[in-house]
């Protein structure tokens, strides 16, 4: 009986994983299970059409075109409505967030790509490097960013490749910024010190000992990074210099809906919500990745959680 | 002093450089404004005098050359489809993207400062739960998306507002709306984190021990002190606001820079296209130095050398 008093003395010492604290916040839990959620039903919108939880995103019913959620045509139950060729909402937003969130995570793995090797090349090597790497994120930076995405665009052709490159470059900038400051500062500490007094490699001490220290910052800054993206692919397309019929974005799903505003508020409005909803998600995650990096917000959930 | 202000000038040349030579070659593959401007039936021979006439005949390099050395001259040449000035037209198109950035940027003030404070004065209360919220709510809903449902809900259906156009209060309050979203939200937390880290300071302890009344110690010890990240966010906020909401004009018909661009690209007016980015660019360089100015106006330590 005596032997299990240690373990409940400290509670507070004990250490509590990732997975505890996500388990124990209501908002950051219920956003990392909308993801999921909108992930996984656009990674099986095909199979969802073949099993007929869904309706076919590309049949069209000119009798039930722009009706109301709810609607039943003889295609089946249009549970969020039809479109202005009567195909079902639905099944389009579906198939929409497949090159939404597509597009955002294509983008977002790029930039940062750039960016972080970028950013730790800078502020590893330091000296001309850094200089030359640092003024070209500087002269970058004093670009208008949107006016320069629509005119490349438009130069290049709008298509989904291009709107990926075009986003790419024009948004690694920050995350270039970021890795270097804080690879300054590991540079400086002991553990790499060390690691070079025993002779490790210079591409060792980067990726083995700089790198993985550099996660938690990145992956807060991505995942703010990737709700921008999101608005920005959004945006283009609503301008018509983004993703192109057939294929549907949101952004582009909108932009169609526009017209029958006054009549069928469902084609705007759940487009929309899709963005703002996904968008809020990945904020909100962002949010709850950096009080979980705050030593002293883990120490407060850490008692509490364990008070329970 | 002088000297910093000076070199950040040169360091800003770059910039323009950079920015002349990639806006140029891009818009020289837009397409073919002397296509775009003869009708359908105009023959082969109609078409070559046009390029003539228009310049467009020459090698790319000559043109450029041609076009950096007017620059220098400080001409920036022709609207194609308008025959004045491109710059003229840009300036001309100034002050509607300016008046509706100054008014999105004071009223998300007005509703961010005061949110932020009173968030910072009781972390982890209701009121901090849900200012949060909304504002990363803010942050995340699309802008035409809500200047959308605006127009539907607060033109459409109640006529309160003016769907679109440019002139009044009454054209002026739903993109100033629209936008005032993103910014009262991004605002609004940064307002917040750096009222919290004043309030943690030494010297607020101080102020309190001095038995100073709350408000002064909050405005006069807190707030000042808490001002130099606003004031980076707020220099943010403004060249994101003047860089115009492309979107937002579009939808508003707002007759601003970001609308005179997206014209100026369907119409391939490549003279118009580039004056108002390098427009842009200069008044994004602008407000960057005046931000550092007030910095170390704002706070003695700073001195640039």
């Amino acid at each position: 009986m005596s032997l299990a008093a240690p373990a409940t003395t400290r509670p507070s010492r004990r250490r509590i994983s990732n997975w505890d604290m996500l388990l124990h916040d209501p908002v950051a839990l219920i956003a990392v299970i909308f993801l999921v959620l909108v992930s996984l039903a656009a990674i099986f919108a095909d199979q969802l059409v073949q099993t007929g939880l869904l309706l076919d995103p590309v049949a069209q019913n000119l009798l039930g075109r722009n009706k109301p959620p709810l609607f039943e045509s003889r295609l089946g139950l249009h549970l969020l409505g039809t479109d202005q060729l009567g195909r079902d909402l639905l099944a389009r937003l579906l198939f929409g967030a497949r090159i939404s969130l597509g597009v955002g995570v294509v983008t977002i793995v790029i930039s940062s790509l750039i960016g972080v090797t970028l950013g730790l090349v800078a502020g590893y090597r330091g000296g001309r490097v850094d200089d030359l790497i640092m003024r070209l994120v500087d002269i970058q930076m004093g670009f208008p960013q949107m006016l320069l995405a629509l005119i490349i665009i438009y130069a290049a052709g709008p298509s989904v490749t291009n709107l990926v490159l075009v986003l790419a470059l024009t948004r690694w900038m920050a995350i270039a910024r970021v890795t270097r400051a804080t690879t300054l500062s590991l540079g400086q500490t002991l553990f790499v010190e060390a690691a070079r007094s025993l002779g490790a490699s210079h591409l060792r001490i980067v990726l083995l000992h700089i790198l993985p220290n550099l996660t938690s910052t990145l992956l807060i800054l991505i995942s703010l990074e990737f709700g921008r993206v999101m608005l920005s692919e959004a945006g283009l397309s609503f301008l018509g210099m983004g993703i192109q019929p057939p294929n549907a974005s949101w952004g582009l799903m909108l932009a169609q809906g526009r017209s029958y505003i006054g009549t069928a508020w469902w084609l705007v409005t759940f487009p929309g919500m899709a963005i703002a909803l996904t968008t809020l998600a990945t904020n909100l995650l962002a949010g709850w990745a950096r009080s979980v990096n705050d030593p002293v917000y883990r120490k407060r959930m850490a008692a509490r959680i364990a008070r329970r | 002093m002088a000297q910093y202000v000076l070199r950040r000038l040169v360091q800003s040349l770059f910039v323009l450089a950079g920015l002349t030579i990639v806006v140029f070659f891009v818009t020289r593959q837009i397409g073919d404004v002397a296509r775009l401007m003869l009708p359908i039936d105009a023959t082969e021979q109609q078409y070559l005098e046009m390029r003539q006439a228009l310049g467009l005949n020459e090698p790319l390099l000559m043109q450029f050359g041609r076009y950096v050395l007017d620059l220098l001259r400080g001409d920036f040449g022709m609207s194609i489809w308008q025959n004045v000035p491109a710059m003229d037209l840009v300036v001309s198109r100034f002050p509607a993207t300016a008046l509706l950035a100054f008014a999105t940027l004071i009223f998300s003030l007005a509703v961010a400062l005061p949110v932020g404070i009173a968030a910072a004065l009781k972390p982890g209360s209701i009121f901090d739960r849900i200012a949060t919220v909304v504002s990363i709510f803010g942050l995340s809903v699309p802008t035409f998306w809500l200047a959308l449902l605006m127009i539907t809900v607060l033109s459409v259906q109640l006529g309160w507002f003016r769907t679109s156009g440019y002139g009044g209060l009454e054209y002026l309050v739903l993109p100033m709306l629209a936008i005032s979203a993103q910014s009262i939200g991004r605002l609004a937390q940064v307002v917040k984190t750096a009222m919290l880290d004043v309030l943690n300071a030494q010297y607020l302890v101080t102020a309190r021990s001095k038995g100073l009344f709350e408000h002064v110690i909050l405005i006069r010890h807190g707030l000042r002190n808490a001002l130099l990240p606003i004031v980076t966010i707020i220099g943010d906020e403004l060249i994101g606001l003047l860089n115009g909401s492309v979107v937002i004009e579009v939808i508003f018909g707002w007759p601003g820079i970001g609308k005179l661009t997206i014209d100026a690209i369907e119409r391939r007016d490549f003279a118009v296209i580039q004056a108002s980015v390098l427009f842009v660019a200069i008044t994004v360089i602008v407000v960057n130095l005046v931000v550092d100015l007030i910095y170390a106006w704002l706070d003695p330590r700073i001195r640039y050398s």
